[in-house]
């Protein structure tokens, strides 16, 4: 730097400049960050407390954060969810922020962490447009795997299976749903298990989590329950079915769904293979369910129904599942499927049943 | 020059609905890098989704790949119910782009943007308008920044700020930006906010820096929480409510409503001056910044610049007193010459002059140490520089003070000793006084402190008193500094300074100290003591301590009264404001005796009586202790309140003996006892059984001597009740003359307290019996609790063939009660648990015989939700309601009531039973068995189930399918087809 008039040109003769002695403290601009969540430090004060997290996870607009606000209308919550003018309508959550909701579950300590859709979508490599993940993008994960306690993915099949939504543009993980929460799974068993990020390996971060968890054992898979919801049931009475494979190549669907008939857990094994999978693998107890939306009266006011069907079930179960040493659900699909061959019912898990028999009108 | 701008849109990519925020449209030449980053991070706001918005809001911040981002936020269409959808179209500015802008954003924004490869020409409203519909791909843009992008700027800038100035007054400006920069060279960040005022405000600041700051300030128009990381100046709505939210991961500072508070001193407030006096040439003072490459963020920059630059003639003597500056020389300015040592003498001198007039000295301190460290700090000379000057034993004293203030709070002993030195050399005054006091504070600070040194300064006892006050609250030796301090009092006479100190600063310190570190015994001896002869302050020391420290106390107290009642009597009546409580600790043994016969008053002893009573009667009966309080007599107004204290007192968990000695004898010389007597009585009424037959003699006492009156009867009830609850069978004759000396009504309410002891009332105590079931008699509630009584004992008996007959018997008494009542009190008493399912069809079926219940069926459907709900926990079998169409039919309203409430609640009802539904699924099969049976099916009926049916299917999902209800549903169908 120069000045103009520079301050040691001034000393007097024969007098030392006085620049030797201990500068003052340089203020400075602080350097740039990584990437920090909104409510991160109150997350990290609840985990602090010794609270248990129970993680709600899938793309952006399935419905997490209505499921808790359904779930709070039945169920004493210490917080109200954010919602706009009456209690009903829930604004979602917004992208680089999570909101914790403080629950009673007996004398433990739970907390639901409702982050941002996009955020979870965007940890998947394949919707970044540069096909890169970087440790820091998927952060948010690494904060809440070591306390987490219970996972909700919420998977919303019209998005999935059904026609475009209207005036839909551009992608947003509507068709990947699957693909994306199994790819979350790996990531929290990843992290959970000591997973590290290490920054002087030629491997890309998301090929050393695929890495990463080939090495763990078989019993190092996530312990804590996982129930995979079916959010907005009550839209689901004529999405077709995905085409299936055969030997003669993609088969049409014979049929439509029928959630109030169908079987979850079937309905998952035959038609959500990857996320079947991923659970098996990854996880030790698993559970699939429906559950309805939250519908609004016309005039948005107040809920038609302020208890939606499944929602409270599906919930209450990840806050009083425990039995770490319980066998695992692939133990009791196994038996399942040996029982149901025996009764000669083991067709069911050659091809969906047909749902179960009731007046449709 | 043209430059290559890319584009971007990110949006909730369901129009409507609610899919999530995705990039929807870009440009080729965005990279990709970028592009994730604008789709990780929307921006988007709960008050963006809520409120109206008219135009856009800006933002500029850097992206991974080096450009800037300019982001155009704003609304289009509603994405789910009344939300609105947010779009955020950015423009990607290379970084030479913004540097052919001149730096600057709105230079940037004044440029001439069209189609990559064409002449076209949009505008930026063109532009917005065009990223609302797009989807896919969007054309590159080049950017034509405007042909001398400098003297855009300074127009741009001159507007701004003269827009400024139409809204607020240039003093309030000057604040305002002044704080804002203040706020970013301490490396804060800074919220505004949300006003066109501030946006205009924000923009200027951030204009108004050099080119080199600027492209380190990412700012915003709106700050979404979730992306707050990346800026450093930002508006938002209510921004105190947001900084203060726990939503922002860093601290934020905030320009308070009011505008900014006092100014700060940095040199911001030159630039600022400079600023404004420069006008619509505002640029140019950037400009002169830029060309000599000063930072207005970096500390010492600016200063220094402003200094040499001469931009102001107060730099650095601003706050410099301006006595002192009249002798710096040249033009108030301080002459860079000047030695340190001279500068602290003149500060001292104008010190010794301001104090010695009166003056506060922390204020005049402060502000002449916060003048000296401008000073070193712009000078960059050391910390302590007095040692430079020669100064006269009458100033000297004020230099000590501001070499402390100028010293960091680590300095090392060697330094403070020497400042010792030179203070034992100072006059005497004012100065030295608050010299002597922080330099005390100091010494004792170190480890270990250095009490040699603290003793030759000999301070006052108010300098005592002062210095610790001043110590820090909590260290490893602040005990053993505050009891020198209390030494130093005492051997200094300074009797008042050495209480203050001991009660004040040692006492509390003490009081917090973990019961297994307890103080040392010998200091706690010495400081009590001192306090004796201050009475609030031993009884606010004895309320405070604990364990050891509060059993020396009680020692020192009972002494005390031996020795010097009248002192004892003055602790006594303190204590009884300061610890209305005393804790049941072993010491207080003795101490109530020796006050109460010191004199002291009845409030003064009776805490720790009452203590002592706690430990009689927690430990050992046949302690004695009490006995000098029941020989003693009581005065008339001692044992009124004796007894007030008695009724309150009685809550506690133990209690016995000394209790009741002291009832005894409060309530034999109280004038009145008549409800404080009563109130004691029914504490004692709530009490365990065996502590009862303890008190039977005294509250017989009492019931006589307060005879027909209001309270006696209240005793005598109270009395009666607590027996019938807790008491031990056969009732003495006392007991028995007490219930007999009961009114009609306090018989037949007492009676009832009775009715569930008849069993063994009838067989172990036959007088009593006779008594409560005459009275009984009187009520027919009462009645038919005792008949309901007996004919369940009969059945609890065997005699279960009997029941129809003995239910018939009583209907009568029935009737006279609701049916519900009468209905749930006998489901109560007649259907044991664990009682086989036939038993309780049996009785049942007896109960709901259309015979028993004279009002049939039709007053039973209406009470019937309550009935309902008394059998829900006893799991019975609702099929033995489907005797009767109406009562089927309101039980299935009701169970349709509650399955639409709370499904769940229902289904856990269904399956706590066999594993289905027992009450819905019976009713279903009733029925369904009926009308294949060809009986007549009420339509009623018919309709509820049906409903029902709708309903459990609707709400059917999964693994929870009631089917043996479905399975029912075909017969009724066919039965309808028929």
């Amino acid at each position: 730097m120069s000045f103009p008039l520079d301050d040691s040109q001034d000393a007097p003769a024969g007098q030392a400049p006085e620049t030797a002695a201990p500068a003052p403290p340089r203020l400075s601009v602080p350097p740039p960050q990584a990437p920090t969540y909104a409510g991160e430090r109150i997350l990290l004060d609840y985990k602090d407390q010794g609270y248990g997290l129970y993680l709600m996870a899938g793309i952006g607009g399935v419905g997490k954060t209505q499921l808790l606000d359904a779930y709070q209308k039945s169920r004493p919550f210490l917080t109200s969810i954010r919602s706009k003018q009456s209690d009903i309508r829930v604004a979602s959550t917004l992208s680089g922020s999570f909101a914790c909701y403080p629950v009673r579950a007996g004398n433990r300590k739970a907390v639901f962490v409702d982050a941002s859709g996009e955020d979870f979508r965007m940890m998947y490599p394949h919707q970044r447009i540069s096909g890169q993940l970087s440790d820091t993008d998927a952060r948010f994960l690494s904060l809440v795997a070591d306390s987490l306690q219970g996972l909700a993915l919420v998977v919303e099949l019209r998005r999935l299976w059904g026609e475009p939504l209207p005036g839909e543009m551009g992608d947003s993980g509507n068709r990947h749903q699957e693909r994306i929460l199994a790819w979350i799974l790996e990531l929290l068993r990843w992290f959970r298990f000591g997973g590290e990020y290490n920054p002087d390996s030629a491997l890309p971060f998301q090929d050393q989590v695929d890495a990463g968890v080939q090495r763990l054992r078989r019993r190092q898979r996530l312990d804590f329950p996982i129930q995979v919801i079916f959010s907005k049931a009550d839209h689901l009475q004529s999405v077709p079915l995905p085409p299936s494979a055969s030997l003669f190549g993609q088969v049409a669907p014979s049929r439509t769904l029928f959630p109030m008939g169908e079987h979850p857990l079937l309905l998952a094994y035959h038609h959500l293979p990857v996320l079947y999978a991923a659970l098996k693998e990854h996880a030790r107890h698993f559970r699939f369910d429906f559950a309805h939306s939250l519908v609004l009266d016309p005039d948005g006011q107040s809920a038609v129904d302020e208890t939606p069907c499944g929602v409270n079930y599906s919930l209450s179960w990840l806050l009083e599942r425990s039995g770490r040493l319980t066998p695992g659900t692939d133990a009791w699909v196994r038996l399942q499927r040996r029982i149901d061959r025996l009764c000669f019912r083991g067709n069911r898990w050659r091809r969906l049943p047909e749902p179960r028999e009731f007046d449709h009108g | 020059m043209r430059y290559l701008v890319a584009q971007g849109v990110v949006t909730d990519a369901g129009k409507g609905e609610s899919a999530g925020y995705a990039l929807v449209a870009a440009s080729a030449s965005l990279s990709p890098q970028d592009a994730d980053e604008l789709q990780s991070r929307p921006e988007t706001t709960n008050h963006l989704h809520e409120a109206p918005l008219a135009g856009h809001l800006l933002s500029f911040r850097p992206l991974p790949s080096g450009a800037w981002a300019l982001m155009f936020r704003f609304v289009e269409g509603k994405r789910r119910g009344t939300y609105n959808r947010v779009v955020a179209y950015t423009l990607a500015l290379p970084r030479d782009a913004v540097a052919a802008c001149a730096d600057d954003t709105f230079v940037a924004l004044a440029s001439r943007f069209g189609s990559w490869g064409t002449d076209g020409d949009a505008s930026i409203a063109e532009l917005l308008a065009n990223a609302t519909t797009a989807v896919g791909r969007l054309a590159d843009l080049d950017l034509s920044p405007p042909v001398e992008p400098a003297r855009k700027r300074s127009v741009l800038m001159g507007s701004r700020l003269t827009r400024l100035l139409e809204t607020a007054s240039p003093e309030e400006l000057e604040r305002d930006l002044t704080w804002i920069y203040d706020s970013l060279r301490n490396g804060e960040r800074v919220l505004l906010g949300d006003s066109a005022r501030n946006r205009w405000l924000m923009g200027f600041a951030w204009a108004a820096l050099p080119a080199g700051d600027r492209m380190r300030l990412p700012w915003t128009e709106h700050l979404a929480p979730g992306a707050a990381f990346v800026y450093r100046l930002a508006c938002a709505p209510n921004p105190e409510e947001l900084a203060s939210s726990g939503q922002l991961p860093d601290r934020w500072s905030v320009l308070p409503v009011e505008g900014a508070p006092a100014l700060r001193l940095s040199g911001a407030r030159d630039l600022v001056t400079k600023l404004l006096q420069a006008g619509k040439d505002a640029h140019e003072v950037t400009a002169e910044l830029e060309r000599f490459q000063v930072s207005v963020l970096d500390g010492d920059d600016l200063v220094r610049w402003v200094a040499s630059a001469g931009w102001t003639e107060e730099v650095p003597g601003q706050s410099f007193p301006g006595a002192v500056l009249a002798r710096t020389g040249t033009g108030g300015r301080l002459h860079p010459g000047v030695q340190a040592g001279e500068v602290v003498r003149w500060l001292a001198e104008d010190l010794r002059v301001r104090i010695g007039n009166g003056n506060h000295p922390p204020t005049e301190v402060e502000g002449s140490v916060r003048a000296l460290r401008e000073y070193q700090q712009l000078r960059l000379v050391a910390p302590a520089t007095l040692g430079e000057a020669e100064l006269p034993p009458d100033t000297l004293a004020y230099a000590v003070l501001l070499s402390l203030g100028s010293l960091s709070s680590a300095a090392d002993g060697a330094e403070l000793k020497r400042l010792a030195e030179l203070l034992a050399r100072a006059s005497p005054g004012p100065g030295r006084a608050n010299a002597t006091v922080q330099l005390v504070t100091r010494l004792l600070a170190l480890s270990p402190p250095a009490l040699e040194t603290v003793l030759g300064l000999e301070p006052s006892g108010s300098d005592l008193v002062a210095i610790a006050e001043a110590l820090p609250q909590s260290g490893p030796a602040l005990s053993a500094i505050l009891l020198h301090l209390v030494g130093l009092a005492r051997r200094r006479n300074e009797t008042e300074a050495a209480v203050n100190i001991a009660s004040r600063q040692l006492v509390p310190l003490w009081a917090g100290l973990p019961d297994d570190a307890p103080p040392n015994s010998e200091a706690l001896d010495s400081v009590l003591e001192l306090l004796v002869d201050s009475p609030d302050e031993f009884a606010s020391a004895m309320a405070q301590l604990r364990g050891p420290g509060f059993a020396t106390a009680a020692a020192l107290l009972a002494k005390t009264a031996w020795s010097h009642a009248a002192s004892a009597r003055a602790i006594a009546a303190a204590l009884a404001r300061h610890a209305p409580d005393v804790p049941a600790h072993p010491s207080v043994r003795g101490v109530a005796a020796a006050l109460a016969e010191a004199g002291a008053a009845v409030e003064g002893w009776i805490p720790f009586a009452l203590a002592e009573a706690k430990l009689a009667d927690g430990k050992d009966r046949s302690d004695d202790g009490g006995r000098w309080i029941s020989k003693k007599s009581l005065p008339p107004a001692t044992a009124a309140k004796v007894l007030e204290r008695l009724a309150t007192d009685m809550d506690r968990p133990v209690w016995g003996d000394w209790h009741l000695a002291l009832f005894r004898a409060a309530f034999r010389a109280a004038p009145e006892p008549g409800a404080r007597a009563a109130e004691v009585v029914e504490r004692v009424a709530s009490r365990e059984g065996e502590q009862l037959a303890r008190w039977e003699e005294v509250v017989c006492d009492v019931a006589a001597r307060l005879g027909a009156t209001p309270a006696g009867e209240s005793v005598r009830a109270s009395w009666s009740t607590a027996l019938a609850l807790r008491g031990a069978l056969p009732l003495s004759d006392r007991s028995l003359q007490l219930f007999d000396e009961l009114s009609e009504q306090g018989k037949v309410k007492v009676a009832g307290a009775w009715a569930h002891r008849t069993n063994k009332l009838m067989k172990e105590d036959q007088p009593m019996w006779s008594r409560v079931r005459n009275a009984a008699s009187g009520n027919p509630d009462v009645a038919f609790q005792y008949e309901l009584q007996e004919i369940a004992s009969q059945v609890e008996s065997g005699e279960l063939g009997r029941l129809e007959a003995l239910l018939t018997a009583n209907r009568q008494s029935f009737f006279t009660e609701s049916p519900t009542r009468a209905f749930t009190s006998a489901c109560d008493l007649l259907l044991p648990r664990d009682d086989p399912p036939a038993r309780k069809a049996l009785v049942l079926r007896a109960m709901m015989d259309p015979g028993m219940w004279p009002t049939s069926t039709l007053a039973l459907r209406d009470e019937l939700p309550g009935a309902l709900r008394a059998l829900a926990p006893r799991r019975l079998a609702a099929a033995a309601f489907v005797r009767s169409w109406e009562v089927s039919v309101a039980a299935a309203r009701e169970l349709g009531r509650i399955w639409r409430r709370d499904f769940w609640v229902t289904v856990g009802f269904m399956l706590r039973g066999r594993g289905r539904h027992p009450a819905l699924l019976d009713g279903f099969k009733a029925a369904a068995t009926a009308a294949e049976e060809g009986k007549p099916f009420p339509p009623a009926l018919r309709d509820l189930l049906e409903q029902a049916l709708d309903e459990a299917k609707g709400r059917t999902l999964g693994s929870t399918f009631p089917r043996q209800a479905f399975r029912a549903r075909p017969r009724i169908m066919n039965w309808r087809r028929r």
